[in-house]
């Protein structure tokens, strides 16, 4: 009796002391790195979000900044092109993610069986992970050009009257989704593929002895234990699904018409060809919230489910 | 005990971290506005100026050829940084904003002068050309480099569109004249296409890209009417505008007389040279370009006129020049290139050595008399000074560029069947009111 | 209490016929016509795979084709595959006045350098918060991961602004700092699960041997965390190295400019000069391309430990 009271306080200090190292080590350890994200990032922001209650202008011998309240935003909100460039990228990052997994999880099946080359296969499928998405783009825009385009000489091959791809609306709209689709593919099947690679193989078999058909089998057993890879997918994809610029930027340039514009194009072009920063700064607020919405919906989808963090 | 007071006061750490950034934040005055042109040093021998050019073009070509003269003359070495023409009102743009004058020397394009200028960001060039040289611009070619009565860049070419045609083609149809106006010339081309052949008799543009609003522009001008009427309020939604649309889509969509798809310079230019097109509106420098065998299918079959109108036979004017960056370090080195790469003797070399029509008078006068001229290039600078002097130029507005924007996309609107005339119209109406209006 | 008959229990000679056959080949003894029938499968299966890598590859394989080709062969219809009459001019003119050079170096030194800050900032950050958690590290490294999920144009104005001002517009260095926030928070969302995982006896190991945190990080973790550091590192070098936004609206000469803006800038109103962008494209490619080869394995399972990490 009297040993653990004797040793209890003891026992009691030292696991303090060492809590508090750890928690200050922790400390000392990430501050460097969270001060250079503030500094790269919470500040900029949050510089932003107070320009975009002022008016201000750049030239030589402006009037000096004055505050406008949500003049800005107001502006932005009332401009067609703001509104077409939200309504279209959300429209995009809706139809890429869906095609994405709709396309990419055949594919991950299919090489989750094979066996033979599936090294190779899987190294040729990385590699538009490491292709600058400019470089891709440049490439697609090629492709997909009258006469000389390898996508146009093939349909005419076939007895295809090849199309415009850049003149119609859709078409136009299309080759940025595919060219996106190129450059995101691979990091969607390799994620599902690991995801598979946790599917035991026993359960798929017993359930064919039991009698059940492939999509049955599909969508009871496999797609549920491949939550979790999914929604990795959705989290990381959404983020960069609305990040679309650069295809944008060489295939269309926005058009035609401004159907394949989106926020980051629109944002460009408001600061670098209009050099309106008040309503940039209003845009670019706008557009973050927006991003964070879509973004902190998929969050909190995944919270409910099997949380490893 | 001791934890929890530490634990209380981190936990006040974060929200008056929160609150010291805000308070920053908002403190944080917007940028202030920038300007901070320096260097002018009487002795420039030594230095280097940067010369901001559009890539690939014939005039980059000839002033990257004839720089070493200036640097021989003056003892400046040029250094020429090539900018992608869609991208240069941007580039050169958001490097005046920036202050850091990378760029000494802009090559100006007209249509965005005006905004540049009203924003302080080009050097005031009226000392460098005094009376003297200013009564040697052709007419109103000057009022093309100036703003709010101010020079702000000097021209070294001032050209419209004019109409290139195939003379084999017309021979081969019997057509003795290229067309004066509209209806001419729609009647021509649906004469002169041959689909089997793979040959249209025009090609019209519809790209969304700011060449492509200079071309409607033209055919606004062409029908009697404008884009700004006297007060400089914008017209965009005018009976000549619907007038130019219905003819475009007329001819693109009913005659079928121009090969399918949204087509830009590129395309005009490349089809025209390639053969497949009898009848294209292009710039002059396309003339020497369409007589060298290197780059045209056509050589020798080619001509030009002016445009077909409706009634105006007249093609918006623009002007190219240069112009000194106030941010510029090395302003008056910088100058000096401006006055000597549009001095009369250097316009000469560029007018012939590229085909193209400059604006001082003493220089289309010593290419008058070139005795190295054949009749073709003789006639054809003829036509481009024509051209010119009917011609009216744009509004001289720092809105000007999104006018262009509003126009080109109602040009890609209509042309894609995206939208009616009139709805596209109205539309670039609202968005050229509301540029207007913020540039007031 | 059933059990699965382990090896003790077979006796010699039997095969141990609970193991799962893979029904795609052919029992023993089944005749000549199913093991011809899976051989006919596979060699189908192949023909499918390389079709498919080769339409997969296409846009790459054409970048390689086109840089060697004349202009008239590049706009040939129909169009060729392979040039007919290869040629290196169109290298030889890229490299001919070296912008393009200039700019790999801009490329190269932009990428290692953020690269490398972020490794210094990163690596102890991760560790810091796979090891050593406080009360706020949990949200702290929520918000830096969610900077991940930022869209880099959204900081190119305020970035723009402030470099503006402190001059750093067309400066290599002020890009390396507006690409930390790129690269940082990918370095520490690959490593902080892998640092996690990390076995807490080494650690325990290390700190009763006498050494303090930053040694123990140095002389036992790091070491030992040589390839997903080399991961994260790789895929922080790829995130500055295929930039284009921010350094399209950061840099204006090729002093600043990185490989992406000057290979886009190829495009222009008179003509796409495509011979001389794929000619620079393969020059920007082949590093990577040789460094995914080289890495390939651990490249593939730092994609895929995604899946699990989170």
């Amino acid at each position: 009796m009297a040993t653990t009271t004797a040793l209890a306080p003891r026992r009691r200090s030292g696991s303090n002391i060492a809590l508090r190292r750890n928690r200050l080590t922790g400390i000392a350890l990430t501050a460097p790195a969270m001060i250079a994200i503030a500094i790269t990032v919470l500040f900029p922001l949050l510089w932003t979000v107070s320009l975009s209650f002022q008016s201000f202008d750049l030239a030589v011998d402006a009037p000096p900044a004055s505050f406008v309240g949500f003049d800005n935003y107001a502006r932005v909100l009332a401009s067609p092109g703001f509104l077409k460039a939200l309504v279209q990228t959300l429209g995009y990052v809706i139809a890429t993610l869906v095609l994405e997994l709709v396309v990419a999880m055949p594919i991950a099946l299919l090489l989750n069986r094979a066996t033979r080359g599936s090294r190779v296969l899987r190294l040729i499928i990385a590699i538009p992970i490491m292709i600058a998405p400019i470089v891709a783009s440049l490439a697609f825009k090629f492709l997909f050009s009258n006469g000389y385009g390898f996508v146009n000489a093939a349909l005419s091959f076939v007895g295809i009257d090849p199309p415009s791809w850049f003149a119609s609306v859709w078409l136009a709209r299309g080759t940025v989704l595919v060219t996106n689709m190129w450059l995101a593919l691979p990091f969607v099947i390799l994620v599902l593929l690991a995801g598979l690679s946790n599917v035991p193989g026993e359960l798929n078999e017993a359930a064919k002895t039991d009698g059940a058909n492939a999509w049955q089998r599909f969508t009871h057993i496999t797609l549920p234990l491949l939550k979790p890879a999914i929604l990795i997918v959705l989290v990381i994809r959404i983020a960069d699904a609305f990040r679309v610029f650069d295809s944008v930027y060489v295939l269309t340039g926005g058009g035609p018409a401004n159907s394949t514009d989106v926020m980051s194009s629109y944002l460009y072009r408001l600061m670098f060809s209009s050099t309106d920063f008040s309503g940039s700064s209003a845009a670019t607020v706008l557009f973050v919230i927006v991003v964070g919405v879509c973004a902190g919906a998929i969050f909190f989808l995944l919270r409910d489910r099997t949380h490893k963090a | 005990m001791e934890r929890r007071k530490s634990g209380r006061a981190r936990r006040w750490i974060t929200p008056l971290a929160v609150v010291a950034a805000t308070a920053l934040g908002l403190a944080g005055c917007a940028p202030s506005s920038g300007g901070s042109g320096g260097g002018s040093s009487a002795d420039i021998s030594g230095q280097t100026i940067t010369v901001g050019v559009e890539t690939g073009s014939p005039w980059q070509a000839f002033y990257t050829k004839v720089a070493p003269e200036f640097t021989k003359a003056t003892g400046v070495k040029v250094k020429f940084l090539p900018v992608p023409h869609e991208s240069m009102q941007q580039q050169f743009l958001s490097d005046a904003v920036s202050g850091s004058g990378a760029y000494d020397v802009f090559t100006v394009d007209q249509t965005w002068m005006p905004q540049f200028a009203s924003k302080g960001y080009l050097a005031d060039l009226d000392s460098i050309l005094p009376n003297s040289e200013r009564s040697d611009f052709v007419g109103k070619t000057l009022d093309t480099a100036t703003y709010d009565s101010k020079l702000y860049s000097v021209p070294f070419m001032v050209h419209n569109l004019v109409l290139y045609y195939r003379t084999d083609l017309f021979k081969a149809a019997g057509i003795t004249a290229p067309p004066k106006t509209w209806d001419e010339y729609r009647a021509d081309a649906k004469q002169l296409t041959d689909q089997a052949a793979g040959v249209y008799g025009t090609i019209i543009p519809g790209a969304q890209d700011v060449e492509v609003s200079t071309r409607l522009e033209s055919y606004i001008q062409q029908a009697g009417g404008d884009i700004v009427d006297a007060k400089g309020a914008p017209t965009l939604d005018s009976e000549a505008a619907k007038k130019a649309l219905t003819m475009m889509t007329a001819i693109q969509n009913d005659d079928k007389s121009s090969p399918s798809g949204l087509h830009d310079l590129t395309d005009i230019q490349g089809q025209f040279l390639a053969g497949k097109v009898a009848m294209a509106f292009v710039w002059p420098y396309l003339y020497g370009m369409a007589q060298d065998p290197r780059q045209s299918k056509v050589v020798g079959n080619v001509d030009v006129a002016l445009n077909p109108g409706d009634p105006d036979q007249v093609a918006t004017t623009f002007s190219w020049s240069f112009g000194v960056n106030s941010a510029s370090k090395h302003s008056a080195a910088a100058k000096k290139w401006v006055s000597w790469s549009t001095s009369s003797d250097i316009l000469k070399q560029l007018s012939l050595s590229q085909s193209v029509p400059v604006p001082r008078s003493s220089a289309a006068d010593a290419v008058a008399k070139e005795g190295t001229l054949n009749d073709g290039q003789k006639h054809a600078f003829s036509i481009f000074n024509e051209s010119v002097s009917k011609s009216a130029t744009m509004p001289m507005t720092p809105a000007f560029p999104q006018y262009q924007t509003a126009m080109s996309v109602a040009v890609s609107s209509v042309m894609s069947g995206t939208q009616t005339i009139d709805a596209a119209l109205s539309e670039a109406q609202k968005a050229a009111e509301s540029a207007h209006d913020s540039a007031k | 209490m059933t059990s699965t008959p382990s090896a003790i229990d077979r006796r010699p000679g039997e095969r141990d016929r609970t193991a799962l056959r893979d029904p795609r080949t052919p029992r023993r003894g089944a005749g000549r016509r199913a093991r011809s029938s899976a051989a006919t499968r596979r060699t189908a299966f192949v023909v499918i795979a390389v079709a498919a890598s080769f339409l997969f590859l296409l846009p790459i394989i054409w970048i390689f084709t086109t840089a060697f080709k004349p202009t008239s062969e590049i706009f040939a219809i129909p169009p060729t595959l392979l040039p007919v009459a290869p040629t290196t001019a169109n290298f030889a003119s890229v490299f001919s006045d070296g912008v393009i050079v200039k700019m790999f170096g801009n490329s190269l030194f932009v990428g290692l350098g953020a690269t490398i800050m972020s490794l210094v900032l990163g690596v102890p950050a991760a560790f810091g918060f796979a090891k050593f958690r406080y009360r706020l590290s949990g949200v702290l490294l929520g918000g830096a991961l969610v900077t991940r999920m930022f869209p880099p144009v959204a900081l190119a104005l305020p970035f723009f602004l402030e470099f503006r001002q402190l001059g750093l517009i067309n400066n290599t260095a002020g890009l390396i700092i507006a690409y930390i926030p790129i690269v940082l928070p990918l370095v520490i969302w690959m490593l902080e699960g892998f640092f996690r995982d990390f076995p807490d006896e080494v650690l325990e190991a290390a700190r009763l041997d006498g050494l303090g945190t930053i040694a123990s990080l140095w002389r036992i973790v790091l070491p030992l965390s040589r390839p997903a550091i080399g991961v994260a590192a790789l895929f922080g070098f790829l995130a500055a190295w295929n930039e284009f936004v921010i350094a399209l609206s950061l840099t204006k000469t090729p002093d600043a400019q990185t490989m992406p803006v000057g290979i886009a800038s190829y495009i222009t109103q008179f003509q796409t000069i495509w011979g001389q962008m794929t000619a620079a494209s393969v020059i920007y490619l082949l590093p990577v391309l040789v460094v995914t080869l080289i890495a390939q394995r651990g490249i593939i399972s730092g994609l895929m430990s995604g899946a699990t990490k989170g």
